[in-house]
């Protein structure tokens, strides 16, 4: 399996939902949780949350902005739309050969 | 019991322990994300779950250092913290050793031994001398260790620097007081019993007198 960009661990999959939900505006930690939880129904705890933060910042897949009340909102950069997109289109792919196994089982 | 303790445990509570335990991320971590942390904490909802999150986020922070912001700086001062415990450990290590070279054995069953085998005396011998010259070595490249933290600890009035340096200082104090309180001990307690016996004779002294505090206590009196 060719190598999706995306490879962070245990964060991998809370990354993806964070790139997800910053697809489409800058948030802030706690805006994120509550997004994430509202189109995905997981609720990450705040210190996973930061994990993934670090992580996806240190790969500039992110950036902060600057602190409004303490709170720095986050946003995608064009090296995270990609990841994203490159992510989005495996996903894509698997939930394309699944439907159609399912249909032919 | 465990929901009791959530009953019992307001959010407060538990904030007060997520603060407690954003104190064991690192310092560069802190500086970047401990306010908006907090901003979250307060707003979501803490669990004794959340604090086990929190303690797994700070290992993971220790564990992963190259994803910190100023990296170097914090592995400058790791790299310097761990040298200044390992100096003050074997400062620590150096003082139990002249304490424990200054302790004759009041039973001599050691002397017989090791004049009938010479080899062993040899091998004590080397090891002293092993011992001396790793205390000296690293006392050698401590100093400038030392100077280095003082200096940095005065320049930028950061005295908690300062604290790890007091762990020689009290454990001479430590082994002094012991050393002491042993002396004193014995004293008042053994002498009198057998004021005119032969103090080196074997079958004189309890079992007791094998454990650390009397020996050492013996032999400070010479």
């Amino acid at each position: 399996m060719p190598s999706n960009g995306l490879e962070l661990g245990r964060f991998t999959d809370v990354s993806l939902l964070i790139l997800l939900s910053l697809a489409n505006g800058s948030k802030h930690g706690y805006a994120l949780i509550e997004d994430i939880a509202h189109f995905s129904g997981t609720r990450f705890e705040p210190g996973t949350l930061y994990g993934a933060l670090m992580r996806l910042e240190s790969k500039g897949w992110i950036v902060a902005l600057q602190a409004q009340d303490r709170r720095h909102p986050y946003q995608l950069t064009q090296a995270g739309m990609d990841v994203l997109r490159q992510q989005m289109a495996t996903l894509q792919q698997i939930v394309d050969v699944g439907v159609q196994r399912l249909a032919i089982g | 019991m465990q929901k009791r303790f959530f009953k019992q445990s307001g959010k407060g509570n538990f904030l007060i322990w997520a603060r407690w335990i954003l104190r064991f991320y690192p310092l560069a971590w802190r500086k970047r994300y401990a306010d908006e942390l907090v901003s979250v904490l307060q707003e979501h909802p803490i669990s004794l779950w959340t604090l086990l999150d929190l303690l797994r986020g700070a290992l993971d922070a220790h564990l992963h250092p190259d994803l910190l912001p100023k990296e170097i700086i914090t592995m400058t001062a790791r790299i310097r913290t761990s040298e200044i415990v390992i100096f003050c450990t074997f400062i620590l290590f150096g003082c139990l050793w002249f304490v424990v070279n200054g302790v004759r054995d009041p039973l001599s069953v050691w002397e017989p031994t090791v004049q009938a085998h010479p080899a062993i005396s040899l091998a004590d011998s080397v090891l002293n001398a092993a011992m001396g010259i790793a205390l000296l070595g690293l006392i050698v490249g401590g100093v400038p260790i030392l100077f280095g933290v003082l200096r940095h600890a005065f320049q930028n009035r950061q005295w908690r620097q300062l604290s790890l340096l007091s762990v020689p200082l009290v454990a001479l104090l430590l082994i002094v007081s012991y050393g002491l309180l042993a002396s004193g001990a014995w004293t008042q307690k053994t002498i009198p019993q057998n004021p005119n016996g032969p103090i080196d004779a074997p079958g004189d002294h309890p079992p007791v007198r094998l454990s650390a505090p009397a020996p050492c206590g013996y032999c400070w009196q010479y």
